[in-house]
């Protein structure tokens, strides 16, 4: 009847993980990960290491870290690298959040409109951004053309056009949408009944908000400062063509010069540095964050009642009417009118349709074509398309198997190294990843061919590349799936598949669609990885456009750019649309 | 193991890290009966139902349904939950969001395999049983949370479960539609004929439903019996402090010269613990008597409140920061924060050891 005994008796066992493997649901998942993850991430890492080696042995680390040409090479790029990542992680919570406040949670008016236009930053490619910059900014410390402000007159300082500022502002224009859509979908899914309770308390709007809604979505804020950082820090365009003409220099600028003078041992030397450092920030975040985990949507809260903004609804409607114009409308109609422009960087000698419908005319642009006449840029648009939708399928099917291992089996024991092995790429340039699968897969492996030059290898790289962010969003929609729906499934008999299929994916889909259109954008609108493994036959529209900018053709380069936005933008929109008309029981 | 026991526990432990959530428990439940567990919260009731659901694996001993071995803590589960035979009232109701009232309590038909045409008789069938087949084709967000509770029950026996298991499947619901929603729940129970396991925090509903109550504490089973025996012979101070209406008093008396002394009062014979230094009275609410005035024997109490119940009349007091609960025959003529005075019987209901312990 009663038992009182303290301690349990002990059962005698064997070794447990031999017989649980069988009947824990998941453990085949997360071998199959582990294994992936191992040969895509965890192999080419090490043969990284390994080609470091390869040419000069430890002499090479000695001279990159100590040697004479140590400052130049490594620590002032590191600092530089260091100062645009904190910038912009900081700056894109800041940012992002306010815009993602003002939208989610206040009565402010044109909040669908504001809403819109935050997403669309992310969709230009940042060195459109930076470019749009230089056409305004530009002034005449190199010489030559000079930007639209300079034309009129005005003498733009050098800090205003070079530099660490122009770079840091050009990246948090382009990364704060990132901040914007992780906080406000965050916002959106909190229980409101959490914040009530608190409010009930008689607690102060600004302390509700501090110390019960910020706290929910920290992990939202989290994860928008790691990705807005490992982003910045990556970035190859804006510091290539704002920092680059006076030596500002960051470290994957520095990689990307060492691997073109072919010093690639250097190269890969800066990388691992890189990657340890930034480890050593993921590392620390994850134990600031570890207990940081939580399930607050019970498929039952209520909506939120705007808050009253009062007589602040119109001012802060014009502060965030004014950031998102700077930073949407005006680089996109500079762009475009730029394209049209009959002289580089002027809107005043003209315009002419040339760059985009032209025939050769041998006056004009060494007798290149309109991009739209130029079957290169058609080829190159549809392996854009083709790349952009292999990935986001393939890389957001395995984040999401990644997101509901690691949430809804906690206690499992490779869940660490899944973790960490996905979070990988994230400190990892892209360039550098593109140059890791060259040596990885550029010769042949077993039965296996060599994929240089090839589409499959492009695409392979990127899926892994794009992991870490996908395993994010997979994490987070499985958070917000109460583990209470899947166990009611379970106890009806439904098999791992039948659960996932029939319960979770359904619940996950507008998580898992809205990460896999950014993914898409992303490579859409990607160069840094791209750069290194397209080749001439497997080229993309980014490529291609970042090509005739260096070569100094700028309307070419941002007639395609101004493509590329707006194949992004149609994509975001017939993505929202659908999501809608997928998810008709939310509506009520 | 006895041949008509539906339900085995032997010695089931769970532990979380380096603490147990369910630290050693023994369970005999009979064919259709309805057991409860009941206890504070984090008692370890609710893993023990995980358990039994095999929604947790146990970290020791085993758990039998009829005479097979469906968990026990070297394999951890052996029996899936969806081969168990059993259905599970969520607390949160777990409805499926994205599906239809008829969706979800299809759902898990489709998955074992109905026949269509039975799947749609048998999900007819019980939302008519469960009066809510008006509500077939709404989304569970558009309906209330009665009968929400409702539609979970109906997706829940629709199977036809030999047991059902329910997490506080009433706590998120008014008091009046809880009273409704034991009455349907009793009715669910006894048409199906099932096995039931009822996890509850409430001892009213314990009390009102059970055929068995396992009183839970700190991972631990205080007490296992019919509602009736718990009432009758509590038999620790935890279990006689947490069940009925009100539940029994508790006091700390210390024993001198072969008498219960509390107060400077004399409570009786301290035959059996003369060589303790103090033991816990029980003293049931009916055998205390309240007065106006002082007396010889009496303690003074402070007034709180009284509850008219059925004729008669709870009264709560307070001595010290001790709450004390008499039964008297009519609403006393107090203020709130008046002293009355307190007459105890000559003896005790019920001595325990004490082991140190607050109740």
């Amino acid at each position: 009847m009663t038992s009182l005994q303290n301690k349990p008796v002990p059962t005698a066992s064997k070794p447990r993980w031999l017989t649980r493997i069988r009947f824990k649901n998941g453990s085949v998942l997360s071998w199959t990960l582990v294994f992936l993850l191992g040969l895509f991430i965890a192999i080419p890492l090490l043969q990284l290491l390994v080609d470091s080696l390869s040419n000069g042995g430890v002499q090479t680390w000695q001279d990159v870290l100590f040697g004479r040409i140590a400052p130049n090479l490594l620590w002032r790029p590191l600092r530089n690298t260091l100062f645009l990542g904190t910038f912009v992680a900081v700056g894109t919570v800041v940012l992002g959040g306010y815009l993602a406040w003002l939208v989610v949670m206040t009565n402010m008016p044109g909040r669908g409109l504001i809403g819109s236009l935050a997403s669309i930053p992310y969709i230009i490619p940042s060195f459109a951004i930076a470019l749009a910059w230089e056409t305004v900014f530009r002034n005449d410390r190199l010489g030559g053309r000079v930007g639209l402000l300079q034309g009129l007159g005005l003498q733009v300082p050098d800090w205003l056009a070079w530099g660490a500022i122009p770079v840091a502002l050009t990246l948090l224009v382009h990364y704060f949408s990132l901040g914007f859509l992780l906080i406000s979908s965050a916002l959106a899914t909190i229980n409101v009944e959490l914040d009530e309770a608190a409010r009930m308390t008689g607690a102060s709007r600004f302390r509700v908000l501090r110390d019960i809604t910020f706290s929910l979505i920290t992990p939202a804020i989290v994860s928008a400062a790691l990705l807005s950082f490992a982003n910045s820090v990556s970035n190859f365009a804006a510091p290539a063509i704002l920092g680059l003409p006076v030596r500002f220099e960051t470290l994957s600028t520095r990689i990307f010069g060492m691997i073109r003078i072919g010093q690639s041992e250097r190269a890969y030397v800066l990388t691992i540095v890189l990657i340890i450092i930034a480890g050593l920030i993921l590392w620390a975040n994850s134990r600031i964050g570890r207990r940081r985990s939580f399930t607050t949507l019970t498929g039952k809260g209520g909506r939120y009642k705007p808050q009253d903004l009062g007589i602040l609804r119109w001012p802060l409607f014009l502060s965030a009417l004014l950031i998102s114009i700077a930073t949407t409308v005006l680089p996109l109609l500079v762009l475009l009118g730029s394209s049209f422009s009959r002289r580089t960087g002027s809107f005043t000698d003209g315009f002419t349709p040339h760059f985009w419908i032209g025939l050769s005319d041998p006056n004009i642009a060494q007798g290149q074509p309109g991009i739209l006449r130029n079957p290169q840029i058609v080829d190159a648009a549809v392996n854009t398309v083709g790349l952009g939708f292999l990935v986001a399928f393939f890389a957001s099917a395995i984040g999401i198997l990644i997101g509901y291992v690691l949430v809804r089996h906690k206690e499992g024991r490779f869940n660490g190294l899944i973790g960490s092995l996905s979070y990988v790429p994230f400190f990892i340039p892209g360039i550098a990843f593109g140059a890791i699968y060259i040596a990885q897969f550029g010769r042949p492996i077993g039965p296996f061919p060599a994929l240089y030059g090839t589409f499959a290898l492009l695409v392979l790289a990127a899926v892994f590349y794009n992991l870490p962010f996908t395993s994010q969003a997979g994490r987070a929609v499985m958070n917000q799936i109460a583990d209470e729906l899947e166990e009611a499934a379970v106890m009806g008999g439904a098999t791992f598949w039948r659960r996932i299929s029939g319960i979770t994916i359904p619940l996950a889909l507008r998580g898992i669609i809205a990460g896999a259109v950014l993914v898409f954008i992303k490579m859409v609108r990607d160069l840094s990885m791209v750069i290194i493994l397209a080749t001439p036959t497997t080229s993309v529209l980014s490529v291609v456009a970042f090509e005739y900018a260096s070569e100094g053709f700028t309307q070419f380069a941002n007639a395609i750019t101004v493509i590329i936005a707006l194949l992004s933008i149609i994509v975001t929109l017939a993505a929202r649309r659908w999501q809608g008309a997928a998810q008709p029981w939310s509506e009520s | 193991m006895t041949e008509k026991s539906a339900i085995t526990i032997k010695n089931l432990t769970k532990k979380f890290g380096d603490l147990y959530a369910v630290a050693g428990i023994d369970m005999e439940v009979p064919q259709g009966a309805f057991l409860v567990l009941l206890g504070p919260s984090g008692c370890g009731k609710t893993t023990a139902l995980r358990m039994l659901a095999g929604l947790e694996e146990p970290s020791g001993g085993e758990i039998w349904l009829h005479d097979t071995l469906v968990s026990n803590g070297n394999v951890g589960i052996i029996t899936a939950p969806g081969q168990r035979n059993a259905g599970m009232v969520f607390q949160s109701y777990a409805l499926w969001p994205h599906m239809t009232i008829n969706q979800n309590v299809e759902w898990p038909l489709k998955v074992q395999r109905w026949k269509a045409s039975d799947r749609r008789a048998r999900v007819r069938e019980v939302l008519t049983f469960l009066n809510i087949e008006a509500f077939g084709d709404r989304y569970p967000g558009e309906i209330s949370g009665g009968q929400q509770q409702r539609v979970a029950i109906a997706r829940t026996i629709a199977p036809r479960p030999k047991f059902l298991l329910f997490d506080e499947p009433l706590s998120n619901l008014d008091a009046k539609l809880r009273a409704e929603m034991r009455t349907e729940l009793l009715r669910v129970h006894r048409l199906t004929g099932a096995t039931s396991v009822y996890v509850t925090h409430d001892q009213v509903e314990a009390m009102t439903m059970a055929t068995h109550i396992a009183v839970m504490r700190e991972g631990h089973i205080e007490q296992f019996g019919s509602p009736k025996t718990l009432l009758d012979q509590p038999a620790t101070p935890f279990v006689a402090n947490f069940i009925g209406t009100p539940p029994a008093n508790l006091i700390r008396a210390e024993v001198q010269n072969g008498r219960f002394v509390f107060h400077d009062l004399d409570m009786g014979s301290s035959v059996g613990h003369e060589d303790k230094k103090s033991a816990w009275l029980m003293y049931r609410p009916d055998t205390l008597r309240l007065h106006k005035s002082a007396g010889s024997n009496c303690l003074p109490v402070e007034y709180v409140e009284a509850t008219p119940v059925a004729g008669q009349v709870i009264v709560t007091v307070w001595h010290g920061d001790r709450r004390l609960n008499i039964i008297t025959g009519e609403l006393p003529d107090a203020q709130l924060g008046q002293e009355l005075y307190l007459e105890f019987p000559a003896h005790p209901s019920k001595v325990y050891q004490d082991n140190n312990e607050q109740f």
